[in-house]
């Protein structure tokens, strides 16, 4: 029996006998051969604009999440979306040809929870031209759109190019941009922050404590760059409590930084804020570094300790920083001014940048698991950090350690750091430090969360007076007009029925030097997201560059070669031998 | 489906009786497993991953899935007994998707027993399953094309080393024809062809389904390409029954 398509051409019958059944077999598998490559090209189409996957990655990278699902469901007017792709000119390798259809697979997902809320058009701005005229490049400006660059090689020569790839927001009567997108990894984040953006009627606010005179956000002070980075998702400003006011109320988070001496007023008012619900996350110092960088050069260090005035209001709340400075080697970075040292052998001379114990990148094994605005970073960099400890809270909260340091640390207290030389041995022999100080492999409590019942610091005591104004030197004093009826006690609030705060005990992990530390950054940002409105934008940002770092002792690490190499080449040799043997044996 | 089967299960058993298929065991796991261990410097880039291992095996199997596929035709036709096993009681598409499943279980089964490697990853750090389980998935399914196309240049020829080059040729232009500079280098003389060329490359589709996504045109893909050739195999076997 004939079969298939050329049994179809073979079983018709043929009057003119003079082609032979072989020239007409090869006929009609011919055309049965191009039908097929039709048929396929066909199905191809059709899985093309067929939509279905099936996300395994474990925290569903190419999934939207709940938060950007919740947020398109959230919409109340009609959002507009414009991807501006010019197919063109795109830099032609293979991530970029399939960056049109993924940046569209993704917009269709947010479409389908949208509610039918949500429109996108896929729009090449250049008409399929090769270049950027003036006029195109002028109207987009004005649209926001801006070019992206990339370098392509044209004869072997590097030669620069520019394409257009990114994404308008129209709603209501706000926009948004997201420019230069070349993969779809940071997508949903920028994508679903950009829509809660339009849609939010209030940007979280944070607020930016200072004591310091130094530090702050004006020209030299060194925490502006996170304040730059906090103000891509928030509202941002200084609190100034020196006029003895309270937090504002429209603050959400308050960040306390670097606090020296915090006068009793501030330190009040900042216990009320967190006893009405505001939420504090404190950055504290043991000691001046500016004097401890000389320190770590071998020169004589001078430290000056750096009293915060808050110890024994954060002991009250349930932790405590002790003064002191953690070295880590399991995972230190360089200094800022890495110290070199030279060894000769014969007429080599070896340069080696010696590791700084002090700078502590921290590893994602150490971080709180239960906590997903943290679980999910890596690579948190403090420099000079103490420990923290749980305290006796006066209410009933309790401490949860973030971000520890590894069992390959140790802990200097601040009396040893004055009378001793600890920084230079730490550096010259940090395995003899670690056996000296931290032979058990002790971790310590880098950052910590405070959570529950908090009692005001001020439930019993009295409540500071607000500071007087003095007048400046040399001026005659005014004659003190009468003292008006003093104002009515104030009442403290005692307890927060259910806050958190976090403390960290390192402010230079948010300082212009180590703050622009994607994870640093990170770690920021999440924080304000998950204090501010628990958990949300975190949640998806916490899925972006995930680190998964191997631990592994370096002396281990050839039998690790060794075993993924060579055992499944040696289980089937071995097999092979053994079932030639056992059939000669059975012959 | 019951002659198909016996087929495959013959054919299957029959790679095991010569040291063959040891020897193009041990061999693909020493190129993959040294490749990723020390031409992609795992323990240097420090991350508990598979990624490099799986991006590996598009240009691994160039070499190897050809030895598998060239026999399967090639050496009837030599040996003669092409002839008789086409006049056995059972459709040529029983004998030619038997013999396709036996080489795929067998490349797939040479693929898996990479497993313990991701075991140890999965000891050193803490791996992500998802791109591994699309890893798999995509090594198996692109295995299967190769051999497809393998067993159609097969089909043309008696001559085994020629049955390799061939599909080994035809493997490596799937392959390139993804690549950033043959793209680069089509988009100067035709750009027309580049998203043609990118559609029809097992790269990007075995990259997608290897990162931990399956993907419909993914699947469609692989499966496109391997109905394609096995058609294509089938019209050469029926026109030379016709002949």
């Amino acid at each position: 029996m004939r079969e298939g398509l050329p049994a179809l051409f073979t079983s018709v019958p043929m009057k003119q006998q003079s082609v032979s059944p072989a020239s007409l077999a090869r006929l009609s598998a011919l055309i049965a051969g191009v039908l097929l490559c039709a048929i396929v090209v066909m199905l191809n189409l059709v899985g093309m604009n067929a939509y279905g996957r099936l996300d395994l990655t474990q925290d569903r990278v190419f999934t939207l999440s709940d938060v950007s699902k919740k947020t398109m469901g959230g919409l109340k007017d009609v959002l507009q979306v414009k991807y501006y792709i010019s197919r063109g000119i795109l830099p032609p390798v293979s991530e970029y040809e399939v960056l049109e259809q993924e940046v569209a697979d993704r917009l269709a997902e947010y479409q389908a929870f949208s509610s039918g809320k949500m429109r996108f058009e896929v729009i090449d701005p250049l008409d399929g031209r090769r270049d950027i005229s003036r006029e195109v490049r002028d109207r987009l400006e004005v649209e926001g759109v801006l070019a992206s660059s990339d370098m392509v090689k044209k004869a072997d020569q590097p030669f620069p190019i520019e394409f257009y790839s990114a994404v308008k927001l129209y709603y209501a009567d706000k926009t948004e941009v997201i420019n230069d997108i070349r993969n779809v990894t940071n997508f949903e984040y920028d994508f679903t922050r950009a829509v809660r953006r339009m849609t939010l009627t209030k940007l979280p606010t944070v607020g930016l404590y200072f004591t310091s005179p130094q530090a702050g956000l004006q020209q030299g002070g060194n925490y502006a760059g996170v304040s730059e980075l906090l103000r891509k998702d928030c509202l941002v400003r200084t609190v100034d409590l020196g006029k003895d006011t309270p937090v504002p109320g429209d603050i959400d988070v308050l960040f306390v930084v670097a606090p020296e001496a915090v006068p009793d007023r501030h330190k009040y008012e900042i216990d009320q804020f967190i006893m009405r619900g505001g939420k504090v996350a404190f950055f504290l110092d043991c000691f001046n570094p500016a004097h401890m960088q000389q320190g770590a050069w071998g020169q004589q260090a001078v430290f000056m300790r750096v009293e915060s005035n808050l110890d024994d209001m954060l002991a009250s709340y349930g932790i405590r920083a002790v003064p002191s400075v953690i070295f880590d080697i399991d995972k230190c970075g360089v200094g800022r001014r890495p110290k070199r040292v030279a060894t000769r052998i014969g007429f080599v001379e070896k340069m080696e940048i010696v590791r700084y114990p002090a700078l502590i990148r921290t590893r994602k094994q150490n971080y709180e698991k239960g906590l997903s605005f943290i679980n999910q970073l890596d690579d948190i960099a403090v420099r000079h950090a103490m420990y923290l400890e749980a305290a006796q809270s006066a209410g009933a909260a309790t401490v949860t350690p973030l971000v520890r340091s590894s069992n390959r640390s140790w802990v200097i207290l601040f009396e040893a750091l004055i009378t001793e030389k600890p920084f230079e041995d730490s550096m010259e022999n940090p395995e003899k430090c670690i056996d000296e100080n931290n032979s058990k492999g002790s971790q310590f409590m880098l950052a910590g969360l405070v959570e529950g019942k908090l009692r005001s610091f001020y439930a019993d005591k009295d409540v500071p007076e607000p500071a007087k104004e003095e007048p400046p030197q040399g001026m005659e004093q005014p004659q003190k007009p009468p003292e008006p009826p003093r104002p009515k006690p104030e009442t403290v609030k005692e307890t927060a029925q259910s806050n958190r705060i976090v403390v960290i005990g390192d402010s230079d992990c948010i300082s212009d030097d180590i703050v622009f530390h994607p994870p640093n950054a990170q770690f920021c940002a999440n924080l304000v997201d998950w204090l501010s409105s628990g958990e949300d934008l975190s949640k998806i940002r916490s899925k972006l560059g995930r680190s998964r770092p191997l631990s592994v002792r370096p002396e281990m690490k050839i039998w690790w070669q060794l075993g993924m190499v060579g055992l499944m080449p040696f289980v089937i040799v071995a097999i092979g031998v053994g079932r030639s043997i056992m059939r000669r044996g059975g012959k | 489906m019951r002659n198909m089967m016996v087929i495959a299960r013959r054919e299957f058993m029959a790679y095991f009786n010569s040291p063959i298929a040891y020897v193009f065991m041990v061999v693909f796991l020493l190129l993959s497993s040294l490749n990723f261990v020390l031409a992609e410097h795992f323990f240097l880039v420090n991350q508990a991953t598979m990624r490099p291992f799986f991006e590996s095996l598009p240009w691994i199997f160039i070499v190897l899935v050809p030895a598998v596929a060239m026999r399967l035709w090639s050496e009837e036709k030599k040996s003669g007994t092409l002839e008789l096993l086409l006049t056995l009681p059972m459709r040529h598409v029983e004998i030619m998707i038997g013999k396709f499943l036996a080489a795929w279980a067998f490349v797939a089964l040479t693929v898996l027993l990479t497993l313990p490697m991701v075991f140890f990853v999965s000891m050193m750090g803490e791996l992500d399953w998802g791109p591994v389980i699309g890893g798999y998935v995509a090594a198996i399914l692109m295995g299967g094309a190769y051999l497809a196309i393998g067993m159609f240049v097969s089909a043309l020829t008696k001559n085994q080393i020629l049955s390799y080059v061939g599909a080994a040729v035809v493997c490596l232009c799937f392959v390139v024809m993804g690549q950033g500079n043959v793209l680069h280098s089509m988009n100067d003389m035709l750009p027309q062809a580049v998203h043609v060329f990118t559609s029809a490359s097992f790269v990007p589709h075995f990259e997608n389904i290897s990162r931990g996504v399956i993907d419909t045109k993914d699947l469609v893909h692989f499966a496109s390409v391997i109905l394609l050739f096995l058609g294509l195999n089938y019209l050469v076997l029926d026109t030379r029954r016709h002949a």
